[in-house]
Formats: C-alpha cells, sequence, structure tokens
C-alpha cells in the first residue's frame, strides 16, 4: 500500500491503532461487496502492517462487537459496517474536494485520501459536501455514500465481461492499484465519455481516439451498455482532432474538465453550441489559438482534449 | 420605450457649453456613485479618463486593472463617483477579478452601473451585459469602438438593442471623445430616474431548472421583499456561491431602496 | 417564523434543490446566458459583405506566429529593446550622476561645512542617506525610464500576448505560463516590477511561480556589477584582442543561466510547495490595436518607473544611514562593520567569497545598485591600502577599471572572488523592494519567506561548490 504507511512499519514507527482497525473494517466490507471471505491471513497479505498490529487490531474489533469471526472467517457487524461506510465516504468526497478544489494531480488523489479518511471528522466532511454541492459521485465515478450511510451500488459491467460489439458509456475507472489506473488515464480515457467497443476486431475507441488497453485495465473500468432504441451521440470527437480550416460546433465539456478550468471555459463561451475553428498553431505547435464567439483563446493540448465538438461541412453552415 | 435619443446639440461634443467637469481623485460626498464594467479590451479605462481626467494606464491585456480605479467628474451641477472595475469576461467565475467587480455591483449598489462593450464583438460582450443586468436595473450600455467596427464593416442597430436589453445604448468612440457627452447625459437621465430601465433577463433555461430557479427566488422576495436581483441569488446559491450563502447568512441583503 | 430561521430554511433549500439539479447547472446556465446573447446580436449586429473580420490581424498574427519568423521576429524585438536600454540609459545616467553624485554632494558637504553642523551628523544625512538615494536615482531612473515605455508600448500594441503564445510550450515543460516569458522580460527591467506584472497571469499556482523565480531575471541594478566583474576580471584573463568578446560572454552567460534556473526552479516548485495550487489555462490573444505614444510614455512613467523608484529610495535612504553607522560607530577599538567582516569572513573564503562581500550584500539588500559602492568602500576600510575613497562610510566608485581591480585585488580578490561574485550576485535574495511588493502581490509570509530565503541558500551552495571545484583544480 502506501509507502508512508511501508515506512512506518520498517522504522517501527508507532502507527495509530484506530487507522489499522479503520483500514481492516475497510478491507472487509470491500471484500463483503465482492463477495469474498476474508480471514486474518487474507487481511494480512492485503495490508502492510505487522501481523502482531493486525492481529490486536482484530481482536479489538471483536471485542467492540463491530465483527464477528465464524468458520474462520471474519463477517462485519452493523457497527463495523457503518464505520466502514463513513471511512468511504471520507474518502470519497476528500477525493471529489481534492479534484475541484485543488492542483494535486489526478494520480495523487487516492494516496492522498486515504490518509485524510483517518484524520477528516464527519463534521468536516459534511461541510466539504455541502460546499461541493453534495456530490453523488467521486471523480472516478464511485458513488458518494450519503450523509445516513445509503451507499448505493455502482451500476454497470466492467469492460473485461462485454464480448459483443456495442455503444458504451464509463461510469468508473478504479484507481487501485496506481499501476493499472496510470496506465489507464494515459490512454485519455474519460468517465462520462462515449466508447464504441469492436469486439470482433478488439478496437476501443472514444471520442474519435483509439484505445489500446491492457488485459488488467479492462477489469478496472465499468461502463453501462447504451441500448440500440437510446439515442447515441455520433460523430462527437475532441477538439484535439480538429484541423486547421475545419469548423466544428462544440457539444459540451468532458465531466474531466473540473472545478475552476471548467467555469473559466464556460465563461468564455466553450459552451454547448459555439462554433469554433483553428485560427493558428504556436511555433512550438502547442498551444493553438482557436477563434470561438468573435475572440481568439488559446488552449493547451490536454484541455483540448475535454472539450468535444462535431465538425460541420464547410459550405453547409 | 424610453427616449434616450438626446439633441444633437446637446450631444455634440464641441458643445463650447459642455457641463462636464473633472474632478480626478477627490471624489468624497458625491451626489451619485457610478460603476464602470466591461469585458477586457473594450476601451474601458479610455471612456474612464475621458470622463474623469485621470491618465489610468491598463494594456492591452485582459485582467490587467486589479483593484479599482476612483475618480470623479461634475456634470449639470451634480458631483458623480465613477469606479472602473477590473475587466472580466463573467461574474460567475472564482477569480479575483470577477469578485471585485461582482461585490461592487451587488453590494455597493452604484447609482447607475456603464457596461462598456466593444461594438465590433457584441455577441462575446453581451455574455457579461446580461449577467450584470441580473443583477442592477439601472444601467447604460455604452458601445464602444464604433469606428473600429465601423471599418470592419459592422453596425449595430442600437435601437432594437437598446429595446432589447431594456436599458438605454449609447454609441461612442472614446478614444477620439465621440458621444461622451451624450453617454453622460444618459447616466444622468437614469441616475436621477428620468430614463426607468427595464432589463433584459435571461431566457431559455432549461424549463427544469427554470421552475426550481423561480422557487428559490420567491422563497427569497418573501424574506427580502422589494429585492431586485432575487432571481441573480437564486441563480448563485444554485451554484454554490460561497459569498453569497455568507452574505445571506449575514443578513446582506437587507433592501434599502 | 423570525428572520434566522428563515434564512436557514432559505439555504437549506437551496441546497437541497441544488443536489436535484446535479452538477450541470454551471453549464446550464452559461449555455442559456450566450444563447441569449447570439439572440439578441443576431437581431442587432448587420455584418455588410462577407468578408472576414480580422483579415489584418490574421495575416500579423501568421507571421509574428509562423515557423519560421515567429522566433526570430521576437529575439529582435527584445533586443533591440535591451539594446536600446542599456546604451540609451548611459547618459542620463552618467549626466545624473555628474549632478548628484559630483555636484550636488559636494556642494551639500560644503554647504553643510558652513553651517557648522556636527561632523556625525553630516556623516549620517550626507554621506549615508543622501549618497545612497543619489546612487540608486543615477543608476536605476534612466533604463527603467526607457524600458518600461518600450515594453508598454509593446503591450499596447497586443504583441506580447503572441510572445506568450509561442513561448507556452517551454514554460509549460517546466509547470510555469506562457505569460511567465513576459515578467521574466520585465524582470530583466526591474524584478519588482515583474512580480507586479504577474498579476496577468490568472491561475493561482502559475502566478505564484512566476513571483517566487522572478528573481533569477538579472535585473537592471545587478548588470553593472556583471559587466564591471566580467571585464576587470575575466576579460583579462585572456589577450587583450579577445577581452570584450570573453567578457561580454561571460555577463550574457550569467544571465543565460538565470534563464535555466527560472526554468529548472519553477519545475521544481511545481513539483513540490506548489503542486497542490489550483492551475488552469486560458490565453486570450487580443486584436491588435495602434497605442497611443505620448500617453504610453506618460502612464508608465507613472504607474511603473515613479512607483518602483519611489520604492526603492524609500528603502536605500535608510540603508544609506546604516552602511554609514556600522561604518562609524565603534565597539571596543574597532567599528561594528569590522567586527562582522572578522565574523563573516572564514564562511566567506568557504564559499569563495569573503567578509566584505557578504556585509555588502546584508548592507545592500534594499537595492542591488550599491553593492559594489560598498563593497569598494569596506575593502578600502579593511584592506592594506591608501589613497582611494573618502572616508568610512563614504560609498564611492572609481571610474578606472585599473584602479577598481587594484583596490579589489588589494582586498584579497582572485578570480574565484569575481566569478562568485557574479554568480552571488544572480543568485542571492530579492532586493528588498521586491520582497516587499512580493509580500504585497501574494498576501503570505509562506511564499515571501521562501522567495527570499531560497535563493540565499542556492547562492550559498553555487559558490561553495565553485570555489570547492577550483580549489582542486
Amino acid at each position: 500500500m502506501g509507502i508512508k504507511n511501508w515506512l512506518n512499519t520498517l522504522l517501527l514507527k508507532r502507527v495509530d491503532q484506530s487507522i489499522i482497525e479503520e483500514d481492516v473494517l475497510k478491507y472487509l466490507y470491500k471484500n463483503e461487496e465482492k463477495n469474498k471471505t476474508s480471514n486474518f491471513q487474507s487481511i494480512n497479505n492485503e495490508l502492510v502492517f505487522s501481523e502482531e498490529q493486525i492481529d490486536k487490531s482484530i481482536q479489538q474489533l471483536i471485542k467492540n462487537q463491530s465483527i464477528v469471526n465464524s468458520n474462520q472467517s471474519l463477517l462485519l457487524e452493523e457497527k463495523g459496517r457503518t464505520t466502514a461506510i463513513k471511512l468511504i465516504r471520507r474518502h470519497r468526497i476528500y477525493e471529489k474536494y481534492l479534484s475541484e478544489k485543488t492542483g494535486f494531480s489526478k494520480s495523487s488523489w487516492h494516496h492522498k485520501a486515504e490518509e485524510m479518511e483517518h484524520a477528516l471528522t464527519d463534521e468536516e466532511v459534511n461541510l466539504m459536501s455541502k460546499e461541493l454541492g453534495n456530490p453523488q459521485f467521486d471523480p472516478h465515478g464511485d458513488p458518494i455514500p450519503t450523509k445516513d450511510g445509503q451507499l448505493p451500488k455502482l451500476k454497470g459491467i466492467t469492460l473485461s465481461k462485454i464480448e459483443h460489439n456495442c455503444t458504451v458509456k464509463v461510469l468508473h475507472i478504479e484507481d487501485e492499484p496506481k499501476r493499472v489506473y496510470k496506465s489507464i488515464i494515459k490512454q485519455g480515457l474519460h468517465i462520462g465519455s462515449i466508447m464504441t467497443i469492436n469486439f470482433t476486431s478488439s478496437v476501443y475507441a472514444t471520442e474519435g481516439h483509439a484505445l489500446n488497453f491492457n488485459k488488467k485495465d479492462l477489469e478496472n473500468i465499468t461502463v453501462q451498455v447504451l441500448k440500440e432504441e437510446e439515442e447515441i451521440p455520433k460523430g462527437i470527437v475532441r477538439l484535439s482532432l480538429l484541423k486547421k480550416g475545419e469548423k466544428a460546433v462544440i457539444t459540451g465539456l468532458s465531466s474531466e474538465c473540473r472545478g475552476i478550468n471548467r467555469r473559466r471555459l464556460l465563461d468564455l463561451g466553450f459552451v454547448k453550441g459555439s462554433k469554433i475553428s483553428i485560427n493558428m498553431v504556436s511555433p512550438l505547435s502547442d498551444p493553438t489559438a482557436y477563434l470561438i464567439r468573435e475572440t481568439l483563446i488559446a488552449l493547451r493540448k490536454e484541455q483540448t482534449d475535454m472539450i468535444l465538438i462535431k465538425k460541420i461541412n464547410n459550405d453547409a453552415e | 420605450m424610453q427616449n434616450n435619443t438626446p439633441s444633437a446639440c446637446e450631444s455634440c461634443a464641441h458643445n463650447p457649453n459642455t457641463s462636464l467637469k473633472r474632478l480626478g481623485v477627490e471624489v468624497e460626498n458625491t451626489d451619485y456613485v457610478i460603476a464602470l464594467a466591461g469585458n477586457p479590451n473594450t476601451g474601458k479605462s479610455t471612456v474612464f479618463n475621458n470622463l474623469t481626467g485621470l491618465k489610468q494606464h491598463t494594456g492591452n491585456w485582459p485582467g490587467k486593472t486589479v483593484g479599482r480605479a476612483e475618480g470623479g467628474f461634475m456634470f449639470n451641477d451634480n458631483s458623480y463617483k465613477i469606479i472602473d472595475l477590473p475587466g472580466t469576461y463573467s461574474l460567475m467565475s472564482t477569480s479575483e477579478d470577477e469578485e471585485i467587480a461582482r461585490n461592487f455591483i451587488l453590494f455597493g449598489k452604484p447609482d447607475v452601473t456603464i457596461i462598456v462593450v466593444d461594438a465590433g464583438r457584441l455577441e462575446r460582450n453581451l455574455n457579461l451585459v446580461l449577467q450584470i443586468l441580473e443583477i442592477t436595473d439601472k444601467a447604460v450600455l455604452c458601445l464602444n469602438l464604433i469606428d473600429e467596427a465601423k471599418r470592419h464593416d459592422i453596425t449595430v442597430d442600437e435601437r432594437t438593442l437598446s429595446k432589447d436589453l431594456g436599458i438605454p445604448v449609447v454609441a461612442t468612440s472614446a478614444i477620439r471623445n465621440v458621444g461622451i457627452q451624450e453617454l453622460l447625459k444618459t447616466v444622468d437621465d437614469v441616475a436621477k430616474g428620468k430614463i426607468k430601465c427595464t432589463p433584459h433577463r435571461i431566457k431559455n433555461v432549461p424549463k427544469e431548472i427554470d421552475k426550481k430557479v423561480s422557487k428559490i427566488q420567491a422563497s427569497i422576495e418573501s424574506l427580502y421583499p422589494g429585492l431586485p436581483n432575487a432571481r441573480w441569488i437564486a441563480f448563485r446559491l444554485l451554484d454554490g456561491d460561497e459569498d453569497i450563502i455568507k452574505a445571506i447568512e449575514e443578513g446582506e441583503f437587507i433592501n434599502d431602496k | 417564523m423570525d428572520k434566522d430561521s428563515a434564512i436557514k430554511s432559505l439555504l437549506e433549500e437551496a441546497a437541497e434543490t441544488r443536489w436535484e439539479i446535479g452538477q450541470e447547472f454551471h453549464d446550464k446556465l452559461s449555455e442559456s446566458i450566450y444563447q441569449n446573447a447570439a439572440h439578441i446580436a443576431d437581431r442587432t449586429v448587420i455584418k455588410e459583405g462577407q468578408k472576414e473580420n480580422f483579415n489584418i490581424d490574421r495575416t500579423i498574427d501568421s507571421i509574428v506566429t509562423s515557423p519560421i519568423w515567429g522566433f526570430p521576429i521576437m529575439f529582435c524585438v527584445l533586443a533591440v529593446v535591451l539594446w536600446l536600454t542599456i546604451i540609451g540609459s548611459n547618459y542620463p545616467s552618467q549626466f545624473l550622476a555628474f549632478l548628484l553624485l559630483d555636484n550636488a554632494y559636494e556642494w551639500l558637504r560644503a554647504f553643510a561645512i558652513d553651517l557648522g553642523t556636527p561632523w556625525w551628523l553630516n556623516g549620517f544625512l550626507i554621506d549615508g542617506v543622501f549618497l545612497s538615494l543619489a546612487w540608486v536615482i543615477s543608476v536605476m531612473l534612466p533604463p527603467m525610464a526607457i524600458f518600461f515605455p518600450l515594453f508598454t508600448i509593446l503591450e499596447d500594441l497586443g504583441y506580447l500576448p503572441r510572445i506568450a503564445f509561442n513561448l507556452d510550450a517551454l514554460f509549460r515543460k517546466s509547470g510555469a505560463h506562457g505569460k511567465q516569458a513576459l515578467t521574466m522580460s520585465m524582470g530583466f527591467g526591474c524584478n519588482a516590477a515583474g512580480v507586479i506584472a504577474t498579476r496577468i497571469i490568472d491561475s493561482p499556482r502559475e502566478r505564484l511561480i512566476a513571483i517566487i523565480t522572478n528573481n533569477f531575471s538579472l535585473c537592471n541594478g545587478r548588470w553593472p556589477t556583471q559587466i564591471l566583474l566580467g571585464t576587470i576580471f575575466i576579460g583579462q584573463m585572456v589577450p587583450d584582442s579577445y577581452q570584450s568578446l570573453v567578457s561580454t560572454a561571460s555577463v550574457i552567460g550569467v544571465a543565460l543561466l538565470g534563464i535555466g534556473l527560472t526554468f529548472a526552479s519553477s519545475w521544481a516548485l511545481s513539483k513540490t510547495f506548489l503542486k497542490g495550487e489550483v492551475s488552469s489555462f486560458t490565453l486570450e490573444l487580443p486584436p491588435y490595436r495602434k497605442p497611443r505614444i505620448l500617453q504610453t510614455i506618460y502612464t508608465s512613467l507613472i504607474d511603473r518607473t515613479l512607483i518602483v523608484l519611489w520604492r526603492a529610495c524609500v528603502f536605500a535612504a535608510p540603508a544609506g544611514a546604516v552602511i554609514w553607522l556600522v561604518c562609524n560607530i565603534t565597539i571596543g577599538d574597532t567599528s561594528i562593520a569590522n567586527h562582522l567582516i572578522y565574523l563573516m569572513d572564514n564562511f566567506g573564503l568557504l564559499i569563495g567569497l569573503n567578509g566584505v562581500i557578504l556585509l555588502a550584500y546584508v548592507l545592500a539588500i534594499p537595492a542591488n545598485e550599491i553593492v559594489i559602492p560598498t563593497i569598494l568602500m569596506l575593502t578600502v576600510m579593511t584592506a592594506p591600502i591608501t589613497g582611494y575613497g573618502s572616508g568610512d562610510g563614504v560609498m564611492f566608485e572609481l571610474d578606472s577599471l585599473g584602479n577598481t581591480h587594484e583596490v579589489l585585488v588589494a582586498g584579497g580578490w582572485t578570480l574565484l572572488t569575481a566569478i562568485n561574485v557574479m554568480l552571488f550576485s544572480l543568485i542571492h535574495n530579492p532586493c528588498s523592494t521586491t520582497i516587499y511588493t512580493i509580500y504585497k502581490e501574494t498576501n503570505s509570509v509562506r511564499w515571501t519567506t521562501l522567495a527570499s530565503i531560497g535563493p540565499v541558500i542556492l547562492g550559498f551552495i553555487v559558490c561553495f561548490v565553485v570555489a570547492q571545484v577550483y580549489y582542486m583544480l
């Protein structure tokens, strides 16, 4: 897990007992969701704490009736489940907060939230949630448990289970393990975007981009299959694919465009229905200046991946 | 519709009897307070300098005037204080500039807000104009840079624009001192209530959202009867604007007009 | 229902509704407003002829941002601006020095002697306060009075945003904003002005980066130091015919090192201290406008030159007084200055400098312009050399390069000392005017401290490494 925890173990530094207990509860909850059983060994394999520490925590949790030991497997009691869900709420709200209000990079959110979930109080989290407009999903697409402990299930299926040609909407990208997550975001897959799958030639494409997934990646992406009769938007590509001389209409901003960046772009007229074309490209090939609503605005490549357009025919305006 | 075309003589820049007296920065105890708002690059500061005689520099950059500049002038025996707000594209983001501009128009309650727009880029500029008109109902549109627009073969139908926006429109070319007298006269008329504005309100908000906005707006109005910008405050509440939430908690919107 | 609970229920209702609408609200509202705007514009704007709006602008843009011409044009413009500043400011600088340092100073002293005021008061006011003010004004005013208007004219034209556009890719790689190219260039005139200029960067993280790293742009208070040392020490190493070439190269080398450090420190900051600050990018390219030259000169003088000069004077005056005082107040048998020099000498020598130089840099925090005069004065005060200067605590400069060389060598200077002073002059804390400006702009003790202390530590490290390498050779 986190390097810090690992270092702590290495240096035999005292880790707060309650942190270990909380991590154990969270692990049990996640396993329960996956219908897997948990026991001392599986916890020990997953968490970085010493056997002694884990054992102590389990004894303590059993004692205060958060978990029970039945048939060699550890099961959550109502009390333990409530704590675990609270922990998940803190984690996901904090990730949402990081994504909206700070400049930390995408791949560092999870690690920071892993630390802060033990430090934040419920009150702080509620305040944070209110400020963010009580969001329903975290930036990875995971549902956020409500104040009173309701945790809606994530709908959809993982990409690895899809075995036919179809069009899907990306609902969730799992942020653990970090290496797989990094490989997925490197592909430029965005939550909320539409992806077409040609299973026969195993080609995945989203918003005009072809994606090269590893096998492992597919298990960590959750999608919702769009039905034929539903209106599937067609011809939507990213602004980065617009070429000089072409014209397009903006169809929206990707949900990965967040916080102040999103507001700025909207204020500058990057809204649905605005016409846009390239005016000039920097000599170093990035940024590109776009003509939008009578003004020249330069955007960097990574921003133009967040803006969705539909190209229009030059003659028929 | 109001009549916003004073006689040719009044608006003539060569009028020897010009009633504009520049006051520079001595602006205590003035009769009226004017806010000057607009997009960056609309010649806003030139208008400001024209009115006050100050030489304020703002470059060909967006967001140059951080903070605000103040000046004053006399017109028709009334003293005016004028505040040059930072040039912004919108009032809904969270940048420092926008906050300064927004807070002044909302809490500073200027008697008149002059909105300077670039006649050659009206569409883009209207984004800000429409937002300001949600906040204040006493405004004058200063259609600046008309000569530049003309060079690009762009003309603006001022009459229709004035009708659509519900506020007087004055065409100017501040750099050449064209239209400034007429602007002053119009501002004076609005300040004294001789011209009544019926500002445009944002239309075609998606229905289901609009319904909810109206509900919040009604609650705000029942709390603060006669508040002219309840709808805009409802917008801000639904956008989670911390400043506005705080202001409501502290009872800032008690209507004193 | 009383007011408070009414307010509470209103806010609750709003929060509830906000949750119902979801995250889309801002998007939808922006869309509606732009739709309204488009609708009104359609009804009121009449475009005659079908020609595109920005024809002339487009042509200019395609030249100044072209892959072939973009960079050459940029460098030519920058070279012309710097050339005009450096060459053009020579004459007024000399004139001001003649007026203030040679004539007014002598006249004031003579007048004071006639008046019969006590020597310590004369020393404090005339040798201390007046002299440092005179120095700052004569060195600082002319280049700024030329540089800023030129810069402002480029700004009014609309050319500067195109430079940001051309260079953004370089800055993006170090986590910074293309507009930093301009605040950096402004820093070559004056760091305080460069820091103020960062207001054009609207993203919090990138603006802080630009503020904290501006110090690595060699400001005009430091150019003379570089030129002097480059000429009398570095240039001396080679045959006469190559002297000016080598000394110029050494000065440009230091300036380029500064640019390199700007990129490196920007990158480091964006990955460490500033990684959590919000970052966004927007760069608007405004239409070109004809600048109004006269008004520009007037306003840039008022807005930039005089404000910065005033701040510099406010800090330089007490500095002059302090310099005079430490040289003339004695503890035991020796002056405070001597005590301090003795204290710092070992550390100074360890990093290839000496106690005099370190003390001069401490005393001259208010203005880099007075570093060399202070070093000369302190050297004459402590070194076994006579016939130069006009007394303890009275700063001076020498017209002859040979004499300057002689004084410095008598003070124990070697080639290493000169190289390290050149480096340290680039890499040390910003002047107090700049520090104050950084505080005003960031409103944060934390960032001000980082911007002030960081470069000194880096400077010590660089000088130490250079010194050790030099000793090994």
